[in-house]
């Protein structure tokens, strides 16, 4: 292999600020849906953007829901319509409600099947006036199931041009390249009070939130801790 | 001084025909007044007229002249529904439209000023209209009834009679226009009075002593003082549509294939009077002289026509049809679109005809019973919940964006996934102990569990329940919540923490 010319080099270094710059002004430009929480705001550098395909994913009892739930309350706050494509019909109104969203806001569909999820993504976003799509796939996929690229080309495309927030819910990373943002949620300790005694109480979860790929930047290093309680 | 427009079809008859099948444009057609070889023939096709097929004769004659014809019986039922498609062009732009007689419909057109440039702007847009809708047009407006027909009849397009100006318009035509009854018309032929300028100048008394009351109104209409006024019809709440087939169908798709047909025009005419259509009536002739009825709902009112030929599809995969079908009747049960009152301080919503159309479709794709707003239902246990109607609706509306950040930000709450139904369990106990746990999809050993908590419920009812939950960790990395029925012995997770 040969080794770039001292002048092809300096380009290179060159071109490092240059790359910087435009990151800055790509995410300038780019709008976001706050989550009203400092912290996760600046983890988020501003939020969920729109636009784009943000994939959560992470294992059972992670707090990937909770996250989502969060999600939905900031978007119904901020007085937008939210869908929820519950594939394995497993949405809870009563914990949504719990996570201070407005249930009137949130366009909920239980598709029979993988393919009637991502047709009702499509539908939802031609209708326009939705701008959170969150599609929550449930466990990993079956083998033979996995979503091909072409899928989250269309889907990826269909945000942009609706300026829509698509969240992707999953065990594992599906969307991969195709998502602005993947963030995967760890479950860290679980807190369990009183045990040994008459009656244990399982007081909440800890989990640390990664941000695993930004499309506009590098991935962080740093997670940041969050805590769910049971009690709210 | 009233201003009154008029559309007329010339092959009114023809045409409401091509309208529901538009296949027989590929082909000269001739209409008969009746289905045996003696019918005569009472309207024919451009193409038909073109190879020697006139109205008069008889249907028996056609194959002497040649063997591509399509002989037909007049349909009254397309007639009368091209007349009402017709008239719901007029009633888009106007609210009170008369049916005539002869492929006329009758609109006022009064105050139009105020909402188009001019009289020839809304003439050619109700020729544009109906063009869309399958009806090349005619258009005349004048002062009068008579006026506006002769007007449209006269025109080869559009014809604009300016206010004051009827007489001076109809004085150099000739008489057969104003339609005098064949014996005054016989005898103002042997007076030589053969235009209506020519009648218009004679005195009213004179003509009604020798021709009777006729006379004296066959010389106001020459004079344009026609006086006969509008009467506008009630406004349509169904619309409806209806096609008589020669050979039964029995096959799903040719039936779809005609359906798709007559549902675009049920849903076309609605559309014009800006309503959606929430309900199909479906009503199905067969050969054996059965009948079948249906109806098709759609989740929100819509006017796409293709949302409602997938409603029927289904409807008709999910219960075939006995018998093949000879005849299709459908109606549309209209309802007024909801309107939305945009908000400065906050986004966009979806728009009311998008979103009806999207829940439709979205209806189709899922099922009717998986698209709405799920939220708990009124009960004590705790998996009740219900499924009521998405409404994008000014009602709803949540704080803005102000009042989100006086807000401050919301406590975390742990999410439960919930398991709908709940899934049954294999819970191994130990010295009193939670020791391991086994369910569909899931199960480990117990790391640490929370509970018991006892609730009980509805014991005033048919269907109490007693249950004892409890909260467990276990080695598959989940928190589950389970519970163990009290009244049934056996063990249930309705959810996992998540």
């Amino acid at each position: 292999m040969v080794a770039p010319s001292p002048r092809i080099r300096q380009l290179i270094a060159d071109l490092g600020p240059i790359r910087g710059r435009l990151r800055h002004h790509v995410r300038g430009h780019r709008s976001h849906l706050s989550l009203a929480i400092p912290t996760l705001d600046a983890f988020l550098d501003g939020g969920l953007p729109r636009g784009a395909i943000t994939e959560i994913f992470g294992q059972v009892s992670s707090g990937r829901t909770t996250f989502a739930y969060l999600l939905t309350a900031a978007a119904t706050r901020g007085g937008e319509y939210v869908v929820w494509i519950d594939l394995p019909n497993t949405l809870d109104p009563e914990g949504v409600h719990g996570a201070g969203a407005n249930l009137e806001r949130i366009l909920w569909l239980n598709p029979r099947d993988r393919v009637s999820a991502l047709r009702a993504v499509d539908q939802v976003l031609a209708a326009g006036g939705f701008h959170l799509v969150v599609l929550d796939l449930g466990g990993p996929p079956t083998s033979g199931a996995v979503l091909p690229s072409s899928v989250w080309l269309r889907m990826a495309r269909a945000a942009v041009h609706r300026d829509a927030a698509i969240v992707v819910l999953g065990a594992t990373s599906l969307a991969g390249s195709f998502a602005t943002l993947s963030l995967e949620i760890c479950a860290s300790r679980r807190i369990f009070l009183g045990k040994g005694g008459p009656c244990p109480i399982f007081e909440g979860a800890a989990s640390a939130l990664h941000l695993r790929r930004h499309k506009y930047g590098p991935p962080s290093a740093v997670a940041v801790d969050l805590f769910a309680s049971t009690s709210g | 001084m009233s201003r009154i427009g008029c559309l007329w079809v010339p092959d009114l008859c023809v045409r409401a025909h091509l309208r529901l099948d538009p296949n027989l444009a590929e082909r000269p057609v001739a209409l008969t007044d009746g289905e045996t070889p003696r019918s005569i023939v009472v309207a024919v096709s451009v193409d038909a007229e073109r190879i020697g097929i006139l109205p008069g004769i008889r249907a028996a004659h056609i194959r002497g002249i040649a063997d591509s014809v399509l002989i037909l019986p007049v349909s009254k039922e397309a007639i009368a529904a091209a007349m009402m498609a017709l008239a719901d062009v007029a009633g888009s732009v106007s609210s009170r439209v008369e049916i005539g007689d002869r492929g006329r419909v009758f609109l006022d057109c009064d105050g139009s000023e105020v909402l188009y440039p001019s009289e020839a702007a809304l003439a050619t847009l109700l020729s544009a209209r109906a063009d869309r809708h399958g009806f090349p047009v005619r258009v005349g407006i004048a002062d009068t009834k008579l006026a506006a027909s002769v007007a449209a009849r006269e025109s080869n397009g559009i014809r604009i009679i300016p206010s004051g100006q009827t007489s001076a318009f109809l004085a150099p035509l000739p008489l057969a226009w104003i339609d005098p009854d064949p014996e005054s018309a016989k005898q103002l032929a042997i007076w030589g009075i053969r235009f209506i300028g020519d009648l218009a100048r004679l005195s009213p008394g004179a003509v009604a002593h020798r021709l009777g009351p006729a006379g004296r109104v066959l010389v106001r209409r020459a004079r344009g003082e026609d006086d006969e006024p509008l009467v506008a019809r009630p406004t349509p709440h169904v619309f409806e549509e209806s096609l008589a087939l020669d050979y039964g169908i029995d096959y799903l798709e040719p039936l779809i294939f005609l359906l798709r047909r007559l549902i675009g025009c049920v849903t076309d005419r609605i559309e014009l009077h800006g309503l959606g259509c929430r309900e199909l009536e479906l009503a199905f002739e067969f050969e054996n002289g059965g009948r079948d009825f249906r109806r098709v709902g759609a989740s929100a009112p819509t006017t796409d026509h293709k949302v409602f030929v997938t409603l029927v599809r289904a409807e008709i995969e999910q219960r075939p049809l006995a018998q093949a079908v000879v005849k299709i009747s459908i109606a549309g049960v209209v309802t007024r679109l909801r309107p939305t009152q945009l908000d400065l301080l906050r986004p966009t919503g979806p728009a009311p005809a998008a979103l009806a159309s999207a829940l439709a479709r979205l209806s189709v794709l899922c099922g009717p019973d998986r698209v709405g707003v799920l939220r708990r239902s009124d009960s004590h246990r705790p998996e009740a919940v219900e499924l009521r109607p998405f409404e994008a609706t000014p009602s709803d509306a949540g704080p803005t964006p102000d009042a989100q950040a006086s807000a401050g930000p919301p406590v975390i709450r742990l999410a439960l996934r919930a398991f709908r139904p709940a899934v049954e369990l294999e819970v191994f106990e130990s010295a009193g102990q939670l020791d391991y746990v086994r369910g569909r999809g899931f199960g480990g050993r117990v790391v640490q569990w929370a509970g018991p908590w006892r609730l009980r419920g509805e014991w005033w009812t048919t269907g109490p329940f007693a249950r004892e939950y409890y909260d467990v960790e276990l080695t598959d990395g989940g928190v589950y919540r389970i519970f163990r029925d009290l009244r049934e012995r056996r063990w249930l997770a309705d959810g996992v923490y998540d």
